[in-house]
């Protein structure tokens, strides 16, 4: 005891002198005499009280196990440890329950299609029984799906005369008669003055249109004929004209049953293992434009996707940690094909502006496996923080994926036109007569086993240089060896090897053969260095600068994909010698024989085919950005963060539109009318013996900048309401997007405009309100039964706004001799293209531009600069009912209501311009709108 | 002599203390309202009227800054070395200050809660045992939160103590054992709304938490060493900064290292200002209101509560 009795003090200081003795017995005595009055109770002291607070401490963690010494009976019970923790869900979409979609109701439908069922399970906990000295906790999750939904799709397909051959009432974009002409009566025409352009007074060819613009029976392929039968007839009439004829609304089946187990094992204090297993199965559908074998919709396929994890932690200390990771994945997608009366697959039959018939890929296996190895090693030193990463990553790739098995027919308005004169002639014309201007077809004698690996090595240490200062700084080196086949069965253009047939340099090579390795590129290491800092801007906790700055590359991708194995699976390409005057094959004949089976490893085997070509030096990507932001904590529990970027992207990978190595240049244009020959074409291109390359998607010609300011502002919690709100206003130019592709290939500055989808404005509020009514709040604070009724109710909210991406302008014809790929439209001087009121019957103004000349370019950007597509807007929201059963029981109950306003989004104007003389008369016109609201319902019991 | 002087010395002693009368068993249970002036003032019992959904209580005592504090600092340091770091030092240099009234303890919060030290005003043992916790496993703070309220209210049970739990915490809402993410199973499900809202989980266990608490009178104060801005966090965060102002806590998010040694002060200097108002809880309701008046200054307290079933 600490008081302050005499019990308490060591009897050697109670050696007094004997008078002091003598006193202290008197007064002793006296006290002793007199009646001892009762004490009055003593306040306890806070020192008093805190001991016995710890004695309770101690008593009550041991109760409860939370100390080491606590029994082994009660340790094991925890109350605080892990228990069994889960829900159970189920949430149903109904069309019965929505708004019927705006492109259904604007074509007439009085219903939607939906029928989704999402339910499944989720639990935690450890197991009963433990499998190592520690116990084992277990987390697993089950989702199931099944989805039958309608999709709207409005196209344009031939009209029932025009499938006769009979186009007397087929008008142009203009409403002006289209006149169709007999390829059969073609012949030089003797007055042509070849010093003059080819114009409708100074033809080179002759050609006879058909009498009352109707092609005789007798002249109409069987072969077309044939593949009209799986080609559906108009049931909608959106127009202008016959146009936007065909209105599809069909279901789309979808399905998933997945699972994630995770289980994590403590191994002692300083040691523990983690498992993490993804499962799942399922049915991509794809709704079906038309129900016949031509269907020209994607592929709808079967999917299978596993992911396993395996993490071990080590504590090597408390300021150490490393943690290693060895992970698998493995994705598989199976087509499923459609097969026609014959047993085999449409072939894809193309004919713009009418919807095709047919599709790509209609069989397909592709698998991706990818093998991981991490470890990842932390410590603290002083003011330092270091992290160390190693990663090694190996990629597989199993194809077999032919792209056209059946073939691809492409069909062009030249082989019915008046060679020369645009707004003559129509490529579905063309296919009647089953003359196409190019054929392709692929052959896959084998699937295809790509391999790579690629290697990752980082450092980083962010450094704390004085309070309030902290900067990071790291350095990642990032290597890659480059595709391999598992049997070398890859092939590619050498450019500097020669050809034998010309002697000219370009000729096919094959992996690992002729001293060749394995690969065609070389292995590829590069550094990527970032640095960053954090500074409470004048030693004020309430206001950090942060400001970074990175540079990054990304290796060349690996596709589900056959290309650069052209040697060993054949793709022959057959290509009109001049499109005006012949096809490339005729229908009714099929593809010619192969002159020599595959594989073909000679070096002129992909001569006259677009061949597959990849980039000899490895060139990658690279990135840079640089940011700046500066946070403020405002009264109210607020957050305002306003910050600023710059990103550069260079080398990036470009597809065929984008890129072509062998495209002759626009100068060549000069000569005009000779470059709808091929023979001429092909003294034009840097290779001659090729008519293209494909590159697949990895050219690295790419260029593109991005600049942009944000605004943010985040609120927590208050009086119920919590929000954040994002606002972005951004640049963004590059020199390869769009949705026809690049004008200019030699010239990329000139491709320098707005990329196509830079939305410039951005908003976005997220929100969640406790309603102020129920149990503790303002409002209908019942504590009888009417409580479950009222509490626990809350709102959430998401909505986006964005505006329009830029408008890309096409010219209606492209009468380049098919040297431009993509042609740009002619601005009209003085014209405005802005419209006062932008709206649906005139979005903007179609007269401020022009079909460019013949045999030019066009002198517009590839987008354009300031004109802008209809923005984009989404409110969604979801109400929240909570139901407590007991302390961790409860049942919710959400409605979520997507696009909950039902606004619908107006879909992209027509943006095709048509000559002087024929103007497209829908330019500039938006003919419907999409959208409409869905709603979800969704029961969760939480335990 | 000696002898003599012994048995006088005996006699000069105070009389054995009595045993106190028992007390009759209080009609009401015990209420107490933590809560924390706005101000620098100074309240005293007379100067705080505390009331009941709407009526009058007495007020049994008051403890304030004067009156003893334990404090329960919570580890739940997961995985970031550099924040754990930071924290240790922080915590290192405003342990030091602190007066001995303030009992100080530690706990961790990783697969259940354990205490690693007793509560006493030895900040060495707190330290050295703060240094040595491991940076890792799964975060737990909302796996302990009730059973670290349920220990700390016993303290102030059975002694008149103040109490009061801090978590040092790094934890993201992705760390805990428990899956409140609602992650993607079926990667092709284009057509996934449940994911719109994803905080849905986060939020009804955090009212489950709430509703916890209102039967604990401890005031929690959460300091965080990684502030996050994604959804998820934003609702985690935004959670436990309502659970903790529910309970007159507050709750602090570092959004820089630097952050750290300033919000671990201003909490501790909040939690050492805390009074509790010990009154007698109404008889009938389990549930109710709180409202405090200190005598016209601005309080922030405890505003409801919940009748705990069994202590």
């Amino acid at each position: 005891m600490a008081d302050s009795s005499l019990a308490g003090l060591p009897w050697k200081q109670l050696d007094m002198k004997a008078t002091e003795v003598f006193c202290a017995l008197a007064a002793a005595c006296a006290a002793f005499a007199q009646p001892v009055p009762r004490p009055a109770p003593r306040p306890s002291t806070p020192a008093g009280e805190l001991a016995k607070a710890a004695d309770e401490f101690r008593t009550v963690t041991r109760n409860l196990g939370l100390r080491p010494d606590s029994p082994a009976t009660v340790r094991t019970t925890n109350i605080s440890g892990p228990r069994w923790h889960g829900r159970l869900f189920h949430n149903i979409r109904n069309n019965s329950f929505d708004a019927v979609p705006h492109e259904v109701t604007q074509r007439g439908g009085q219903r939607g299609l939906l029928r989704r069922n999402q339910f499944g399970f989720n639990a935690s906990g450890p197991l009963p029984f433990k499998v190592l000295s520690q116990p084992t906790f277990l987390t697993v999750t089950f989702e199931g799906m099944r989805e039958k939904a309608g999709r709207a799709d409005l196209r344009t397909i031939p009209t029932a005369l025009e499938r006769t051959g009979d186009w007397s009432r087929v008008v142009d974009q203009a409403g002006r008669p289209l006149p169709i002409f007999d390829p059969a009566s073609t012949a030089p025409n003797p007055a042509f003055d070849a010093a003059r352009p080819v114009t409708a007074s100074n033809l080179q060819f002759n050609r006879a249109p058909f009498p009352g613009n109707i092609i005789p029976r007798q002249q109409l392929d069987p072969r077309a004929q044939q593949l009209l039968r799986h080609y559906p007839a108009p049931n909608a009439d959106a127009g202008p004209f016959d146009r936007n004829n065909f209105f599809a609304f069909n279901p789309e089946v979808n399905s998933a049953n997945g699972v994630i187990l995770r289980a994590d094992q403590p191994l002692t204090n300083r040691h523990r293992l983690g498992f993490h297993l993804n499962y799942s199965n399922g049915q991509d559908g794809v709704a079906a434009i038309f129900n016949t074998p031509a269907n020209p919709s994607s592929v709808s396929r079967d999917r299978r996707n596993r992911a396993g994890t395996l993490e071990h932690v080590f504590t090597v200390s408390p300021r150490t940690l490393n943690t290693a990771t060895i992970s698998a994945s493995s994705d598989q997608y199976l087509n499923r094909p459609e097969l026609d009366e014959s047993g085999k697959p449409f072939g894809s039959y193309r004919f713009q502006p009418y919807l095709s018939m047919g599709r790509s890929y209609p069989n397909a296996r592709n698998i991706r496996n990818v093998f991981a190895a991490t470890n990842s090693l932390g410590t603290r030193r002083g003011r330092h923080h270091y992290r160390v990463i190693g990663q090694l990553i190996r990629e597989q790739i199993n194809t077999l994926y032919p792209q056209y098995p059946e073939g691809r027919f492409q069909f062009s308005a030249n082989l019915t036109s008046l060679p020369g004169i645009v707004n003559t002639g129509h490529a579905f014309a063309s296919f009647l007569l089953g003359g196409p201007e190019y054929a392709e077809r692929s052959i896959a004698i084998s699937p295809s086993y790509f391999r790579r690996s690629r290697y990752y090595f980082g450092l980083r240490d962010q450094i704390e240089l004085r309070s309030g200062l902290t900067v990071s700084l790291a350095l990642n080196i990032e290597g890659g060896t480059p595709r391999v086949e598992r049997y070398n069965r890859q092939s590619t253009i050498s450019l500097s090897a020669i050809n034998p047939v010309n002697g000219l340099p370009g000729a096919m090579t094959i992996a690992a053969h002729d001293g060749n390795g394995r690969a065609f590129q070389p292995t590829v290491w590069k550094p990527e260095p970032s640095a960053s800092l954090a500074w409470n801007l004048l030693g004020d906790t309430k206001s950090v600068l942060r400001a970074g700055y990175s540079r990054s590359y990304s290796p060349l991708p690996m596709y589900f994909s056959q290309w650069g194995t052209q040697a060993f699976n054949g793709n022959p390409t057959w290509y009109s010698q001049n499109p005006q005057l012949e096809p490339a094959i005729w229908l009714n004949r099929g593809f010619p024989p192969l002159q020599r089976p595959f594989p073909d490893l000679r070096p002129e085997s992909a001569n006259e085919t677009t061949a597959d070509l990849a980039e000899p030096r490895g060139l990658q990507p690279t990135y840079q950005s640089a940011s700046l932001s500066l946070e403020r904590e405002l009264p109210g529990a607020m957050l305002l963060t306003i910050g600023c970027g710059h990103q550069t992207g260079r080398n990036l990978f470009l597809s065929n539109s984008g890129s072509n190595p062998n495209h002759i240049p626009p100068s060549a244009l000069v000569h005009r009318d000779r470059l709808n020959s091929e023979s001429f074409k092909r003294t034009l291109r840097p290779f001659p013996h090729f008519q293209r390359f494909d590159v697949y998607s990895s050219w690295p010609e790419g260029r593109y900048q991005r600049d942009a300011a944000q605004l943010r502002l985040e609120k927590r919690t208050s009086n119920g309401l919590s929000l954040a709100a994002y606002y972005e206003f951004s640049k963004q130019m590059d020199n390869y997007s769009g949705p026809s592709g690049v004008q200019d290939f030699s010239n990329r500055q000139n491709e320098w405009s707005l990329t196509s989808s830079n939305a410039p404005h951005r908003v976005s509020l997220t929100y969640l309100y406790e309603l102020p009514f129920g149990g503790n709040r303002a409002l209908w604070n019942y504590q009888d039964w009417r409580r479950h009724l009222v509490d626990g109710w809350s709102v959430s909210g998401a909505t986006s706004v964005a505006s329009g991406e830029p408008v890309a302008l096409r010219p209606q014809f492209n009468n380049t001799g098919g040297i431009i790929d993509a042609l740009n439209v002619n601005p009209v001087p003085g014209a405005d293209p802005h419209v006062a009121n932008p709206g649906p019957n005139r979005w903007f103004n179609p007269a401020a531009f022009v079909q460019p000349p013949d045999f030019t370019l066009g002198a517009a950007s590839r987008t354009h600069p300031s004109l802008r597509m209809p923005g984009d807007q989404n409110h969604d929201l979801s109400l929240n009912k909570r139901i407590g059963l007991s302390a961790e029981r409860s049942i919710e109950f959400t409605a979520v209501g997507l696009n909950f306003l039902n606004l619908a989004n107006w879909t992209d104007p027509d943006t095709t311009i048509g000559t002087l003389n024929a103007p497209n008369v829908n330019a500039g016109r938006i003919i419907g709108s999409r959208g409409g609201r869905v709603i979800q319902l969704g029961l969760r019991f939480s335990f | 002599m000696t002898a003599a002087l012994a048995f006088f010395a005996l006699l000069a002693q105070p009389a054995p203390r009595q045993p106190a009368p028992r007390q009759p068993a209080p009609r009401q249970p015990t209420l107490k309202v933590p809560f924390r002036l706005e101000s620098d003032a100074k309240v005293d019992r007379a100067s705080v009227a505390v009331r009941i959904n709407g009526k009058a209580v007495r007020l049994q005592r008051l403890l304030g800054p004067s009156d003893g504090l334990v404090l329960l600092v919570i580890s739940d340091l997961t995985g970031d070395i550099a924040a754990a770091d930071a924290a240790r030092q922080a915590l290192t240099a405003a342990l030091a200050p602190l007066p001995p009234t303030v009992f100080t303890s530690l706990l961790r919060a990783q697969d259940g809660l354990t205490a690693l030290t007793n509560p006493s005003s030895n900040r060495d043992a707190l330290r050295t045992a703060f240094d040595t916790i491991p940076v890792t496993g799964y975060a737990g703070l909302l796996d302990t939160l009730e059973t670290a309220g349920a220990l700390a209210d016993a303290l102030s049970h059975k002694a008149a103590v103040r109490t009061a739990i801090l978590y040092i915490t790094d934890s993201l809402i992705s760390n805990y054992r428990t899956d409140y993410t609602n992650p993607v199973v079926n990667s092709s499900d284009a057509g996934d709304l449940s994911r719109r809202f994803p905080e849905g989980l986060i939020r009804e266990k955090m009212a489950q938490l709430q509703r916890a608490i209102r039967a604990r009178h401890t005031p929690l104060f959460i300091l965080h060493l990684r502030y996050q801005t994604d959804r998820l966090n934003d609702a985690y965060q935004t959670g436990l900064l309502d659970l903790a102002t529910a309970t007159a806590g507050d709750a602090a998010f570092c959004r820089t290292i630097a952050d750290v040694p300033d919000n671990l002060n201003a909490l501790l200097t909040a939690a050492q200002a805390l009074h509790f108002a010990e009154v007698e809880a109404p008889g009938s309701k389990a549930e109710g209101d709180i409202a405090i008046d200190a005598g016209g200054v601005s309080v922030k307290h405890r505003a409801h509560y919940t009748r705990p079933r069994s202590r």
